[in-house]
């Protein structure tokens, strides 16, 4: 009864519940009415959003494509997250990927990196910066933190950023298509293709379900100070979660936010044994799931 | 001689155009591509659902955008401030301003005005039809601005909504890393345009859901 009155509480203070106390019963109606209505449309513009996703793939990979999937995965390389180009001062952010290493560091768009680490990013007869930055990141490991000085209008920061792996899974989803399947020379990791991204396969039987990253201070209601609350189970009941579930591990790696523990999800295959810890009644226990092809069950 | 962007978006949409060129577009496999991708684009964007914005967004996005600029003393090669609005507004008008009939009172000082005041042209064109290499790039990195002015996260998370953004974010993470790498892959211009372009059309497709996240009903 405590975790349901914390869950309905998590959902009010998320949504616009909560505004709800000062209407009238007809504004009431009206209010769920528009957040039902609202939710349809989000549902609709993600697949929208998902359709010109693919549909740029497909028109671009004729011309690109093969350059997304000729990538070596045989050598492991960190990334940081950006795209860059020379300039006179040093190098130029021209872009900052969305959720990636430099965009949580607080890198943007604009910026120009003077120096990485004690190397500093200057045009020489030898290497251009972005020369000096690729050769440096060439033998940073994923874990490992750089230091990068970058001015940003007059002022001049040091940015701290931990340097994160490729995964395939990326490269996989991103320009395969029926026409142009992956091919299966050197687009491999641990000497297994990866298999195109597929979204219904893989991710389509935790779509309905909702997540919160939890706090320290509702955590309490759960027994853990983290974790992410699973606010409302998904509706494959093979999948065993329940409202109020904590996730603390997924196949033995702690999930650190909704978009992390997702990624994960998608990561495995049906067919896959999956491992998850949680905490149940302020318990903790493990479920073992056999994930079952989401387009072979009934 | 490839054609230009003006004359593919003339063969788009039907109108006049030089023979020549129109012959080499069909005879040229590459520009046939790039008019597939404006056709698909155009019809996915057509086909995006009305989403109608709360109250105060567009005052939320230019004051995110003035404080922005005004933080930061922008250099010659830094994008106007005007031009991060633009893209901003660009990006999350185009719905409003293809659907006219469905908006509320209350949108109608709001991108309408803002877009015509910001975007010569029609803002569908402005986000479609501009694949030259350096306008790619700023478009670009006024998605990155708009993404960022985005700033409100909601505290439950669907998991298709989620996997939707770690999918966006993840091929854009890809793209990137070959534009990095580009000059030792060899990349030439035409293949640099093309990531530069699914670049943008990946952010468009990752503001529009993070767009839609920021909402909550008008009360």
């Amino acid at each position: 009864m405590r975790v349901t009155v914390v869950l309905a509480s998590v959902v009010m203070a998320a949504g616009t519940l909560g505004l709800v106390g000062e209407a009238s019963a007809q504004d009431t109606d009206v209010f769920v009415d528009a957040e039902l209505e609202l939710r349809v449309a989000r549902e609709n513009l993600e697949v929208a959003a998902r359709d010109v996703a693919r549909l740029s793939a497909q028109v671009s990979a004729p011309v690109v494509g093969h350059i997304i999937r000729e990538f070596d995965f045989t050598s492991r390389r960190a990334m940081l997250g950006i795209n860059i180009e020379d300039s006179d001062e040093g190098v130029v952010v021209a872009g900052v990927s969305p959720g990636g290493p430099a965009d949580e560091s607080g890198v943007e768009t604009g910026d120009i990196i003077v120096a990485i680490e004690a190397a500093e990013l200057t045009d020489s007869e030898s290497s251009s910066p972005t020369e000096v930055l690729i050769g440096y990141m060439a033998r940073v490991m994923p874990g490992e933190n750089v230091t990068l000085s970058i001015v940003r209008g007059d002022e001049e920061h040091e940015i701290e950023i931990e340097a994160r792996a490729l995964e395939a899974q990326y490269f996989a989803g991103a320009f395969a298509t029926p026409t142009m399947p992956l091919p299966q020379g050197k687009l491999r990791i641990g000497g297994q293709p990866p298999m195109a991204f597929d979204f219904t396969r893989r991710i389509g039987r935790w779509a309905d379900m909702e997540l919160v990253e939890l706090t320290p201070a509702l955590g309490g209601y759960f027994g853990t100070n983290e974790g992410i609350l699973v606010v409302r189970a998904p509706s494959d009941d093979g999948l065993e979660l329940r409202d109020g579930d904590v996730i603390l591990e997924i196949g033995g790696r702690t999930p650190t936010s909704t978009e992390h523990a997702m990624r994960i999800l998608g990561s495995f295959e049906p067919g896959e044994t999956l491992e998850l810890t949680i905490m149940r009644n302020q318990r903790r226990q493990s479920l073992e799931l056999e994930l079952a092809d989401v387009g072979r069950r009934g | 001689m490839y054609p230009s962007t003006e004359n593919l978006l003339k063969i788009r949409d039907g109108e006049p155009i030089d023979a020549d060129a129109l012959a080499y577009v069909e005879a040229d496999p590459s520009a046939r591509a790039e008019l597939r991708r404006l056709r698909d684009t155009q019809q996915a964007l057509k086909d995006l659902p009305s989403l109608l914005p709360p109250a105060g967004v567009w005052d939320r996005v230019i004051d995110t955008a003035e404080e922005d600029a005004a933080r930061r003393v922008r250099r010659s090669w830094q994008w106007p401030l005007r031009g991060v609005i633009a893209a901003s507004v660009a990006v999350l008008a185009i719905q409003f301003s293809t659907r006219a009939p469905e908006a509320p009172g209350r949108l109608e000082t709001g991108p309408s005005t803002i877009v015509a005041e910001s975007v010569p042209n029609n803002p569908m064109t402005q986000i479609v039809g501009t694949p030259s290499y350096a306008s790619l790039v700023a478009e670009s990195a006024r998605l990155d601005r708009a993404l960022g002015s985005i700033t409100y996260r909601p505290t439950v998370m669907r998991g298709s909504t989620v996997s939707a953004i770690t999918t966006f974010e993840d091929q854009i993470a890809v793209v990137d890393d070959r534009l990095m790498y580009a000059d030792r892959l060899n990349l030439n211009a035409l293949q640099r345009r093309a990531l530069y372009q699914h670049r943008v059309d990946l952010m468009n497709a990752l503001v529009y859901v993070r767009f839609s996240q920021a909402q909550r009903s008008g009360y």
